[in-house]
């Protein structure tokens, strides 16, 4: 049977490079490893995985660290610690692991070298280190140095992207993980695909069927990748979601019997129409729920729009301040006053127009207000006075936890006239909000 | 003046105590209680019920520790007094079953499909995306916290899934607290979930030394222990969740999903497409799951009104006002179904407080009791309520007789009082049905102008009794007679199933429809009935006319008879409800059936703290009562008087102040008001008298006491801008 090289590129394709590349720098038993590894690519090229499985492979002793899993950085040296501890000596290690909790990287390599020094080679993988939630800036090269020191220890960081300012190291052994062009994603997602029909027995999984399932999801995934690899599926992972998501609903007319396996390309258009077309943005956004694929079928009311659900007064107040956003408070007279004349508005706001440049306010974002401002708008727009109350107050409040507005000055107390509060929800949800109470947003809004 | 002396002295010498209690002389009482009783005035309520509620005789004398005041002036006896406390405790404990019953039934559906979705949730289904339910909570936010308990004692409790963690925003300061707050909900032990290896759990219970708190391996530790259960983490309102914190989250609970089964339930307030902005597509790829609807308001709202008003087990029910008042108020302020049952228990509680009439609502059903129960006194005050006087007057054509047995004699009285709550009753019932059967019908017609205007709106506006004639019920009287047969029969045997007097009729009118109809089906054609023509959309009259003809001139025997049978159908219907639909004002004792005082909801769920605090200061006439602070007696617009409180005074320059106030400014306006013209006197002469100085000093006092409090009040602070001038904080009416 092939070598343990050989059996790893057939699982891995196109990675020969780098996995010759880590078998040769680090199961080599008579040439010392190198103290510092790095890995480097983007997301879903494989460096973990191939890491790993390489090591594995070899049988190279090793303590895996995910750093994305540790929430400070003592949680790393001490994880970091113990799984090392649980390596060299596997039987003694839980009583050690009690006593000891390196809380720096000086105190995690002072106690490595303890633990280390007598015993044999250790690989110490840490995936994803510069993802460190608790990054100080000698962290990294803190550890990355941690191999100088100690003899037997080879430290392999997995990182995003490699520079020298990462680890203070001129020139650390580095091996890059390309991203997967089309035809090699194709190629892994080929190596499992999923079957056309649901296989009941082992014997009736024939030969010929698997040769279809094969060419078919291949099809798919190129077609996928053409379509949606620039902005959607990305890399590996998304596509192979995408994907995924997309073949029972491809396969759904070979199994009623209305195309054969071979027609692909009537396959894939009526895919598009059916699904791509209405909801493509669900793929590209990756919705949580799929559900709304169906619920674009029917009727747009079986989704009510909860927008709807608030109170009537918190509708004109989220308008309100909307408008005391977007709209200078100079020009508040012109706007709101029940006084000021049609024909000089729209003169005024004419001439205005001519002379300036200035982008629309809409796309400068929201400025703050002050909270008596809004509510003066407030009073202003409503079709009938009211007076405030302890209810105009509470949902003010309710606004705000809700995070459509967010107060922004740090006064003490919230009602607080003078405070300074911004809205937190775009045009367009104010727009909804504001017709379903018959306002219109729009003429009141600066141009 | 004198009274101004008086009550300058008062606070003179209590301005440095902290709280004082304030012991009205009887003098000052006997002005300021009708004062304020103007101040609220409420037409509804009538002379009678005035005299009752009227503080002057309400002595809290608290006999079963209840508090209930004697009423009738003084004239109750003990008796009814706890009679009337009673039978509060007893109608409002059956509504208020009744309602926690519904309010429990309408969250249950959710629940379900959320307990079903975490028992199902595992890696086979969503691989190695973190199981995620999103709960659309709709904006109320007071409902949100029962919410998710029953979610928490639901999964944990009853359906044994697994433990769960409830966060709120105030836990997301970061991520340190949030997974420690996790851990803590899941290792703590609590009742009723794997009690048999509790010995397990203490040891393997994150009690770890080599672990730090927020290491979600203890979580691991504990699922290691307890293979089936899963770990739920809920966020209550994610909105105010704090989104860096949360992404941080998900990445850790997505890291973990391998060794521990979490499930992650995000409530969301507002919307969906609200959430997804602010969580990164990274984030969101993370996640998969399905969303849960909980019920929609206006549901929950008309379930609710219909089983704690309509119903006919609740005896006492809301009157036109107050219904309006509640209804409003949820509607522009609230939308919350707890607010309404507050709202209602309120109802309850005022009615059985301050009516000593509402004694005969624990004696509904039994003649004995309510002879016992009924003073004279009682009687007395049943001959005072306004709608005594037209049920008598009824009577004196026909009956002059019984009509003077009534005022003369009690007992008389009392059996009239007893058929006169039968009937109340069975108005209450007959109109509850007609509602329903309405809203029924109204469903079945025209959906959409069903869904328009909720149950609860329609009821007011039927109690007045003017709803027969508004354009609502004709719209839906009229399209009745254009449906097609086919709609027709179905509403027959839709409206023939409820309970009413009609039912046999309508049965009856069902069978002979489906009769005709087979008929005519056996013919090929469809059932026609002359309401159900196509308008003519002829240009001239006269062809219209022939286009009209041509279609009669085509119809069967049948559908002439249809067209009868449709006819007499809608008419019955129409003088049903017209007979049901009457006016509860005109029932005999209406006032003790239907709540309808507006100023207690008003006054006690609007409160306005802000213009009570503007109309003191700049009336405050309103509020002394004495004959000194202009306000009040004047009329309209009180103005500044010197004599009124100093800040009353300071506020109202203050009103007539720009945004910027030299306070120099204000001190001389100030001045000018309270010494009048003597300052200015004094000004222009040079000669500085001391009298006069140390008056001026003392008023300088009070001039910077009244500007803190104003500043207190939050009505002005110092400007930074300019030196001794202040920022004007406040626009009195906003």
């Amino acid at each position: 049977m092939a070598g343990p090289l050989e059996s790893l590129n057939a699982r891995f394709p196109c990675r020969e490079r780098q996995i010759d590349d880590l078998a040769a720098l680090l199961t080599q038993d008579d040439i010392p490893a190198p103290p510092v590894l790095v890995l480097y690519g983007t997301e879903a090229t494989g460096k973990s995985t191939i890491a790993k499985a390489v090591l594995d492979e070899f049988e190279v002793p090793y303590a895996y660290v995910s750093c994305k899993e540790c929430i400070t950085a003592r949680h790393v040296f001490e994880k970091a610690y113990t799984s090392c501890d649980a390596l060299v000596a596997p039987s003694n290690g839980e009583d050690k692991g009690r006593q000891t909790r390196p809380d720096s990287v000086n105190a995690l390599a002072s106690q490595l070298q303890k633990l280390i020094s007598g015993s044999r080679k250790v690989m110490l993988v840490l995936d994803a280190v510069d993802k460190q939630r608790e990054m100080t800036p000698t962290m990294l090269s803190g550890l990355a140095r941690m191999g100088e020191i100690i003899n037997n220890l080879t430290v392999i960081m997995i990182v995003t992207v490699s520079s020298t300012r990462l680890l203070n190291i001129s020139e650390p052994p580095s091996i890059h993980f390309p991203a997967y062009n089309k035809e090699e994603c194709v190629k892994i997602l080929s190596l499992n695909p999923k079957s056309i029909f649901e296989v009941d027995e082992e014997d009736e999984y024939s030969e010929e069927m698997e040769q279809e399932d094969r060419w078919l999801w291949a099809q798919c995934c190129s077609a996928v990748w053409d379509i949606m690899g620039k902005y959607a599926a990305r890399n590996l992972n998304a596509l192979k979601d995408v994907v995924d998501e997309l073949w029972p609903s491809l396969i759904q007319p070979i199994v009623d019997n209305e195309y054969g396996t071979r027609d692909f390309p009537k396959l894939f258009n009526r895919l598009k129409n059916e699904k791509l077309r209405n909801s493509e943005e669900s793929y590209v956004s990756m919705q949580i729920t799929r559900d709304t694929v169906d619920a674009t079928n029917d009727p747009p009311a079986a989704v009510p729009n909860r927008s709807h659900d608030l109170p009537y007064f918190s509708k004109y107040l989220l308008c309100a301040a909307y408008l005391a956003s977007f709209n200078t408070a100079r020009y508040d007279t012109r706007y709101f006053s029940k006084l000021a004349e049609v024909t000089g508005k729209r003169k005024r706001v004419a001439k205005r127009k001519n002379t300036s440049r200035q982008l629309n306010r809409k796309h400068l974002g929201p400025r703050p207000f002050q909270l008596e401002r809004m509510l003066a708008i407030f009073q202003s727009i409503l079709p009938s006075s009211v007076l405030s109350s302890v209810d105009i107050g509470s949902q003010i409040a309710t606004l705000n936890s809700l995070r459509l507005i967010r107060k922004v000055s740090n006064v003490a107390s919230a009602t607080d006239a003078s405070s300074k509060w911004r809205v937190n929800v775009g045009y367009e949800y104010v727009k909804v909000v504001g017709r379903s109470v018959k306002f219109d947003l729009e003429t009141h809004l600066e141009e | 003046m004198d009274n101004d002396s008086v009550l300058n002295d008062d606070s003179g010498s209590l301005e440095h105590q902290a709280c004082y209690i304030y012991t009205p002389t009887s003098e000052a009482s006997s002005l300021a209680i009708p004062k304020k009783r103007r101040a609220a005035p409420s037409p509804s309520s009538s002379k009678a019920k005035r005299g009752k509620i009227d503080p002057k005789n309400c002595e809290a004398r608290g006999g079963g520790g209840h508090g209930f005041p004697t009423l009738l002036r003084d004239l109750e006896d003990e008796s009814a007094v706890n009679a009337r406390y009673e039978a509060f405790q007893r109608l409002w404990r059956d509504v208020e079953r009744r309602t926690d019953d519904v309010l429990a039934q309408v969250n249950d559906e959710t629940l379900e499909s959320v307990s079903t979705f975490v028992s199902k949730a595992g890696q086979d289904i969503y691989g190695e995306k973190l199981p995620t339910g999103l709960i659309l909570t709709g904006p109320n936010i007071a409902s949100h916290g029962v919410l998710f308990q029953q979610i928490e004692s639901r999964i944990q409790s009853v359906d044994k899934l697994g433990r769960v963690a409830i966060l709120t925003s105030k836990d997301s300061s970061n991520l340190k607290n949030v997974l420690k707050k996790i851990i803590r909900c899941v290792t703590e032990i609590h009742d009723g979930f794997d009690d048999e290896d509790e010995v397990v759990v203490d040891v393997k219970a994150g009690r770890n030394p080599s672990r730090y708190n927020y290491d979600p391996e203890i979580i691991h530790d504990w699922c290691s222990a307890h293979p089936d259960a899963k770990v739920v983490v809920a966020v209550q309102d994610t909105e105010a969740f704090d989104p860096a914190v949360l992404v941080e989250l998900i990445s850790i609970l997505h890291q973990y999903l391998p060794k521990i089964p979490f499930i992650l339930l995000l409530g969301i307030a507002t919307s969906e497409d609200i959430f997804y902005e602010k969580l990164p597509h990274s984030t969101i790829r993370l996640l998969r799951g399905s969303r849960f609807d909980i019920q929609r308001f206006e549901e929950s709202m008309e379930q609710l009104f219909e089983e704690a008003v309509l119903s006919p087990r609740s005896i006492l029910k809301l009157g036109p006002r107050v219904a309006d008042i509640v209804f409003e108020r949820q509607k522009d302020h609230t939308r919350s179904v707890t607010g309404f049952v507050m709202a209602l228990k309120y109802a309850y509680m005022s009615h059985f407080y301050a009516n000593a009439l509402s004694v005969v609502l624990g004696a509904v059903g039994s003649e004995e009791e309510m002879n016992t129960i009924l003073s004279d006194a009682h009687c007395d005050a049943i001959r005072n309520l306004p709608s005594f006087k037209p049920f008598i007057e009824a009577k004196i054509p026909s009956f002059p007789w019984r009509a003077r047995d009534l005022l003369t004699s009690n007992k008389a009285l009392k059996s009239a009082v007893f058929t006169a709550t039968k009937e109340c009753q069975r108005y209450t019932t007959n109109l509850a049905e007609a509602i329903t059967l309405f809203r029924k019908l109204q469903r079945i017609v025209s959906p959409q102008q069903a869904g328009e205007i909720p149950t609860y709106e329609l009821y007011s506006r039927i109690l007045w009794g003017e709803f027969t004639t508004r354009p609502a019920f004709r719209d839906a009287m009229l399209t009745t007679k254009k449906i097609n047969a086919e709609k027709f029969h179905t509403l027959l045997t839709a409206i023939s199933t409820l309970p009413s007097e009609l039912s046999s009729t309508l049965l009856e009118s069902a069978s002979k429809l489906q009769e005709l109809q087979s008929q005519k089906a056996a013919k090929g054609s469809t059932l026609v009935s002359e309401f159900a023509l196509p308008d003519s959309h002829r240009t001239t009259v006269k062809s219209g006319r022939v286009r009209l003809d041509e279609l009669k001139s085509g119809m069967t025997s049948q559908d002439t008879e249809y067209h009868k049978l449709v006819a007499s159908t809608v008419q019955s219907l129409e003088t049903y409800f017209k007979e049901r639909f009457k006016p509860y004002t005109n029932l005999f004792l209406h006032e003790i059936f239907f709540y309808d005082l507006k100023s207690p909801h008003s006054q006690v769920f609007g409160a306005k703290p802000r213009p009570s605090v503007e109309r003191a200061l700049s009336r405050p006439g309103d509020y002394l009562g004495c004959e000194c602070c202009g306000g009040g007696v004047d009329g309209e617009e009180g103005g500044i008087g010197g004599s009124q409180p100093y800040t009353a005074i300071l506020y109202q320059l203050y009103l007539e102040s720009p945004a910027l106030i030299g306070i120099y400014d204000l001190w001389t306006a100030f001045r000018m008001v309270c010494m009048g013209d003597r300052g200015g006197d004094q000004d222009e002469d040079g000669n500085a008298d001391d009298d006069e100085d140390e008056e001026e000093k003392e008023l300088q006092a009070q001039f910077y006491r009244a500007l803190a409090e104003l500043r207190f009040l939050g009505f002005v602070k110092y400007s930074k801008k300019k030196t001794d001038h202040l920022v004007k904080l406040a626009w009195k009416g906003l």
